[in-house]
């Protein structure tokens, strides 16, 4: 059979169209075909099989389509991938990121080439280095921040503030003022990054985890203390603040921003810290409004007031931008909070009623002491902060010069009392202590905690009172 | 959108279309050679089943398969081919049409491959003319084309019985044609042999 049907197809293979034949018929067919085009309308194919295969070809020339929708579709699809989708992924980039190339090298220098005003370009380039200096804070707090991306980051931090620097120069051939407001935003944040880099170092050293974290943050504090120093003699040098019209309008801008920040903030940030930042905000108000009103009598000195205003604006902005600032540094210490008249005045009147209680205490103990030498002492120590109490009900000076002479009248106090801790019979003081002077002196301690809790009352010595001294013995 | 689909449609009905013709047309062609034996009739009859597949396709048809269609119209224009000529033969084989029983031996497709063993292809080819052309076709389609019997009872429009009984019977035939061809010329061997020994 097989020999049969094999030998039978053979001899009939032997049959077949010759070339011309072939070509004609197909002429034939095609022209056919081309006379009775299929109608436009259709049916669905079931099983639509793609054949492109068409080795003889019937003309001299072929055409074939140009997929030109795929192609846009494709290439479109790409270009979206590429240019917003790549570089939107990429802004979360760290150093050593695949994408990190990407946002430093593309998205930053993208936005630097399309901002054209002078002045936004130096805030621009502080931004840039605020970035950097986030970037190695979020490496270090994930223990990845090495001394070469430590280096690296102090180089950008060096090589940013020399921009921001030269579109200093720059602007200040164009427009002086601005660029005096340009270097005094440059600085402040340097400097609060400096302090904040500080602080992470000392609480790196507290931590114990020393050497390896602290040398890299080091490496980029002096960096930006490098930036700041030949900036600080450029200060020096234009001393007079800008005009006043051009702070006040950058300040307004700022305090907008300022409290644009702070409804953002609201509810995702814990209370306390808001009512610190309200409270900075209302201290920055305050200034304003007595720099505004100063301006009629004294205009440089409306000015010089605004210029600190505007520092401290621009340290509340970045305290609030940078969240990583305010885990390391204490608001107080970036920004004190200034007190109001009304405020101060409850202040001095706490500390004259603390130290008059000191004052009764230490009459009454030396009362009980019999040693004559050590009751003259006394006698002129207690001279000596009548006198004190005196000065200080007289004094129309600032809060400060206050403290310091409250603080004198403390000191002296509280030598009087140690002093007399070691004469004065014990059991009687203890008693009478319970009985009489304690209760007061406890009481204005906790007003004064009360109050103070948002100050900083550094020089505010808590009255050392009958129980601690009962306690020392 | 809707435009776009129907034209894509189209190109490729068209492409379908060109590619059966690309493949078949010698096949299809050498099937009509060997029935009409006649070249140019054959090529016509080709390009006719193309039209007339091609008119199939106009007219919103599914083909779903292009062989055993194009078999089919091919089929059907031969015979048409024959009833045009009127050829005697045609007549003797419309009255053999009766016979068509079977018995089991030519029912089994085994005996057939039996029988065809003993036939030798190459001379079995040049004597395919000599054969009723309701034998002829359905041989063709066997060992040429190489259809099954199932394609081929489609395409004759008969019983994969009728298509084995006539398969079988072909083969026979042929066989005895050739023995007759062998013994002929055998005889005339021998007589030339005797012829050259006077």
């Amino acid at each position: 059979m097989k020999r049969f049907s094999e030998q039978l197809k053979i001899k009939a293979e032997s049959v077949k169209l010759r070339a011309a034949e072939k070509r004609e018929l197909r002429e034939r067919v095609v022209s056919y075909m081309e006379y009775h085009p299929l109608p436009a309308e259709m049916k669905a194919i079931k099983t639509p099989a793609k054949i492109v295969t068409n080795k003889q070809l019937a003309e001299p020339f072929t055409s074939f389509q140009i997929p030109f929708i795929s192609i846009f579709k494709y290439s479109a699809f790409t270009a979206v991938l590429l240019l917003l989708v790549v570089p939107f992924v990429a802004e979360k980039a760290v150093p050593g990121d695949a994408l990190y190339a990407v946002k430093v090298q593309f998205n930053e220098e993208l936005r630097s080439t399309l901002t054209f005003d002078t002045y936004q370009k130096v805030e621009w380039e502080t931004e840039r280095l605020n970035r950097r200096i986030a970037e190695a804070r979020l490496l270090a707090s994930e223990g990845r921040l090495t001394e070469a991306a430590g280096a690296d980051v102090a180089e950008a931090v060096r090589v940013h503030s020399a921009n921001a620097q030269r579109e200093i120069a720059e602007l200040r051939i164009e427009d002086e003022d601005a660029a005096t407001i340009a270097s005094i935003t440059l600085d402040s944040t340097l400097e609060l990054q400096s302090d904040s880099l500080r602080g992470e170092d000392e609480l790196a050293l507290v931590d114990g985890k020393t050497l390896l974290t602290d040398r890299p943050t080091n490496l980029i504090a002096s960096a930006i203390d490098e930036a700041r120093t030949p900036k600080e003699d450029e200060a020096l040098s234009t001393s007079t603040p800008p005009a006043y019209g051009k702070l006040i309008a950058r300040v307004e801008q700022n305090t907008t921003r300022i409290y644009e920040l702070l409804s953002a903030l609201e509810g995702v940030a814990p209370a306390k810290d808001l009512v610190e930042v309200t409270r900075r905000a209302e201290d920055i108000n305050r200034a304003i409004e007595e720099a505004v009103n100063l301006y009629t009598t004294d205009e440089a000195e409306a000015r010089v007031r605004l210029v600190t205003v505007l520092q401290r604006t621009q340290r509340l902005i970045t305290y609030m931008t940078e969240l990583e600032v305010i885990k390391t540094i204490d608001i107080e210490t970036l920004i004190p909070v200034v007190l109001t008249e009304s405020e101060q005045d409850a202040q001095k009147s706490l500390l004259t009623e603390e130290l008059t209680q000191k004052l009764n205490l230490i009459e009454g103990l030396e009362n009980r002491v019999s040693d004559p030498e050590v009751r003259a002492k006394v006698r002129f120590g207690i001279a000596e902060i009548d006198n004190i109490l005196i000065a200080m009900s007289q004094s129309t000076t600032s809060l400060e010069v206050f403290k310091e002479v409250a603080q004198s009248g403390m000191d002296l106090a509280d030598d009087s009392l140690l002093l007399l801790e070691q004469f004065v019979d014990l059991s009687q003081v203890t008693k009478d202590d319970k009985g009489t002077s304690t209760t007061p002196v406890d009481e204005t301690e906790e007003v004064l905690i009360e109050d103070l809790v948002s100050t900083s009352s550094d020089e505010t010595v808590l009255p050392l009172t009958p129980t601690d001294v009962v306690d020392s013995l | 959108m809707a435009g776009k689909e129907t034209t894509d449609n189209v190109s490729d009905h068209e492409t379908r279309f060109l590619k059966a013709f690309e493949e078949y047309n010698d096949a299809l062609f050498r099937h009509a050679l060997i029935r009409v034996s006649n070249r140019e009739k054959a090529i016509d009859i080709v390009h006719d089943t193309f039209t007339k597949v091609w008119s199939y396709l106009r007219d919103g048809y599914e083909i779903d398969s292009f062989r055993p269609f194009l078999y089919k119209v091919l089929n059907n224009l031969i015979i048409d081919e024959y009833r045009k000529r009127k050829e005697a033969s045609l007549d003797a084989l419309m009255e053999m049409e009766g016979v068509d029983e079977g018995s089991f031996d030519e029912l089994s497709e085994s005996t057939v491959e039996v029988l065809a063993a003993t036939i030798d292809g190459k001379k079995a080819f040049d004597l395919l003319e000599e054969l009723p052309d309701q034998y002829r076709e359905v041989i063709i389609l066997r060992f040429v084309d190489q259809l099954g019997p199932k394609e081929i009872s489609e395409l004759v429009e008969e019983t994969e019985n009728i298509v084995s009984v006539r398969i079988h019977r072909g083969l026979k035939i042929l066989r005895q044609k050739i023995e007759a061809k062998d013994e002929y010329a055998e005889e005339r061997r021998k007589a030339k042999q005797k012829h050259e020994k006077i």
